[in-house]
């Protein structure tokens, strides 16, 4: 069984400062939700506060429609948790490590279960009875995360679970996180967006202290960029470039334009892009002299998303 | 407090794994083996009565105090950085359990180091030094002093491990703050600042008498516990800022 949370007008001040400011969102069960934000955002205090270590300053926090507040150690035991930067004891081994752990938490037939979250988390063939500290980074998040589901936890919290690791690692990362989305809801942190692309059906976007995003990608995606986006690569420099499309009678203004060895690269809106747009585009340019290598609608895309969405506002 | 528990016998499990913990075992009664040469002698030379106990305890207080920051160190090792904490309060513990399992464990196993050296020291009196009168409740004073004043020396080293963030800075502080209390706690005795007789807090001869006599002597077992106490009360509020 897995976990539904809902949170409420969720707020946390460190005197003055707003870490967190009114957030309100649900998660069903089963969802892999990612959240994403800038550094210093709010995404490791909102964990915080989710885990029951440190208590919001308003709001309500449901899990499961239970009050976080007044059913805090009960809740707990429903939750794993793997921290930001997770560091172990190096002079234990891991299944030392492990089997301690969910004394801990209070494990019952801890060999047995111990040995299950190895073999999820892909352990049980080399680390088992190696030293913590001789272990790769890859592997001690893998302990990390077997850690974080030794309870059989209904919701597993995961703060920036693969930072640090190599494109092979991350990969048998998503397929643990599959696996353990089919017993628990997963709610996890990370800066590597490929990765949220590809695991997480449900996305929250916090900037500044704020829920700036919740949603699919999709939904979030079609909300941020209502209009088509495309992308176009002439031979001419940028300036040429821009005052070209902006005099075309499509009166095109460009969001960027990056200058590459071969040619400029321009990305732009355009609102009423109907079937017929791209071809009368090319068609103007091409009749007016203009010499066009490339013109493709952009696909959607989370680096495009999360940038427009977490934009400062001195910066835009 | 089935939690705290819990984390006091994984990290006694935890500590009797580890060969380093040996060692410091090793050192402690290599150190007593000394200590008890050299009260062997001085007890043939001088002694025939019960001042013996409080003569070959007292010093060896000075030597063997140090290697609980030794220990101490090898147990925070790694509780110093906010994710292991936040690691173990995700589950069901919390600053006053993570405090009290530690300071328990290091605590029983310093005590219980004493306990058999006292024993030992017991053993080679019946075997070499029969003659010598040492009564039974001059044994149980000895032991009353001990468990109290450890109970300091340990909050002391625990306090400092919860405020460090590296192993050496805890370690040298820890010398360095028990050498200021055994120091302040001796002139305190020598100047009289507090309202009792102020050898009391520091030589333990009295107390053996007092227990001798059926009575057992409360301010400095009042002091030892208050302010270990008060300390351990410190490591708390420290472990809780720390997180949040």
């Amino acid at each position: 069984m897995s976990a539904e949370v809902s949170i409420e007008h969720l707020s946390k001040f460190y005197g003055k400062n707003n870490a967190l400011y009114n957030l309100n969102f649900k998660i069903s069960p089963n969802e892999i939700v990612g959240v994403l934000g800038p550094n210093g955002a709010g995404k490791s205090t909102l964990f915080r506060i989710l885990c029951g270590i440190i208590p919001a300053s308003e709001g309500k926090i449901y899990i499961n429609h239970l009050p976080l507040t007044t059913h805090r150690d009960s809740l707990k035991s429903m939750i794993g948790y793997m921290p930001e930067h997770y560091t172990l004891p190096n002079a234990m081994r891991v299944e030392e490590f492990l089997q301690a752990q969910a004394c801990l938490k209070q494990v019952k037939n801890v060999k047995k279960t111990v040995q299950e979250v190895m073999e999820i988390c892909d352990l049980h063939r080399t680390a088992t009875q190696k030293l913590i500290g001789t272990l790769s980074h890859g592997t001690k998040q893998r302990v990390g995360i077997a850690d974080a589901i030794l309870n059989d936890p209904q919701l597993v919290i995961l703060d920036e679970p693969s930072v640090g690791l190599d494109p092979q690692q991350v990969e048998n990362f998503r397929l643990i996180i599959q696996r353990i989305s089919s017993r628990s809801t997963v709610i996890m942190a990370t800066h590597i967006l490929p990765e949220i692309e590809s695991i997480c059906n449900h996305l929250l976007i916090v900037h500044q202290g704020q829920l700036v995003g919740d949603g699919t990608f999709q939904s979030l995606y079609a909300k941020t960029f209502p209009n088509k986006r495309y992308q176009l690569k002439m031979l001419h420099a940028i300036d040429a470039i821009k005052s070209v499309l902006n005099a075309s009678p499509f009166g095109i203004q460009c969001d960027s334009v990056v200058l590459h060895e071969d040619a400029t690269e321009c990305t732009f809106e355009y609102a009423n892009a109907d079937s017929h747009f791209e071809s009368e585009l090319i068609a103007w340019l091409l009749t007016n002299g203009y010499k066009v290598q490339q013109f493709s609608e952009v696909p959607p895309n989370l680096n495009h998303l999360f940038f427009k969405m977490t934009q400062f506002p001195w910066k835009s | 407090m089935k939690a705290c528990w819990i984390l006091f016998l994984q990290e006694w499990h935890f500590l009797i794994r580890k060969p380093y913990t040996y060692f410091i075992i090793a050192f402690f009664f290599l150190l007593s083996g000394y200590k008890f040469i050299s009260g062997l002698w001085i007890t043939q030379m001088h002694v025939t009565s019960l001042a013996y106990m409080p003569m070959s305890i007292q010093p060896f207080l000075y030597l063997t105090v140090w290697i609980l920051p030794l220990w101490g160190v090898y147990l925070w090792h790694g509780f110093n950085s906010t994710s292991t904490l936040e690691r173990l309060f995700a589950t069901n513990i919390n600053a006053c359990t993570l405090i009290c399992g530690k300071f328990l464990c290091l605590y029983s196993i310093y005590t219980l180091l004493w306990i058999v050296y006292i024993g030992i020291t017991l053993l080679f009196k019946y075997i070499f030094l029969s003659s010598l009168e040492i009564p039974g409740i001059a044994i149980f004073g000895s032991l009353l002093f001990i468990c109290f004043n450890n109970f300091l020396w340990v909050a002391i080293v625990t306090f400092i491990n919860t405020l460090c963030h590296k192993s050496s800075t805890a370690l040298l502080t820890s010398i360095g703050c028990l050498w200021i209390a055994l120091l302040g706690i001796k002139f305190m005795g020598v100047f009289h600042f507090l309202p009792f007789k102020g050898e009391l807090y520091f030589n333990f001869n009295p107390i053996i008498l007092n227990v001798c006599n059926w009575f057992i002597d409360l301010p400095p077992i009042l002091f030892y516990t208050l302010v270990g106490s008060i300390i351990v009360i410190l490591s708390i509020v420290t472990i809780n800022r720390k997180i949040s």
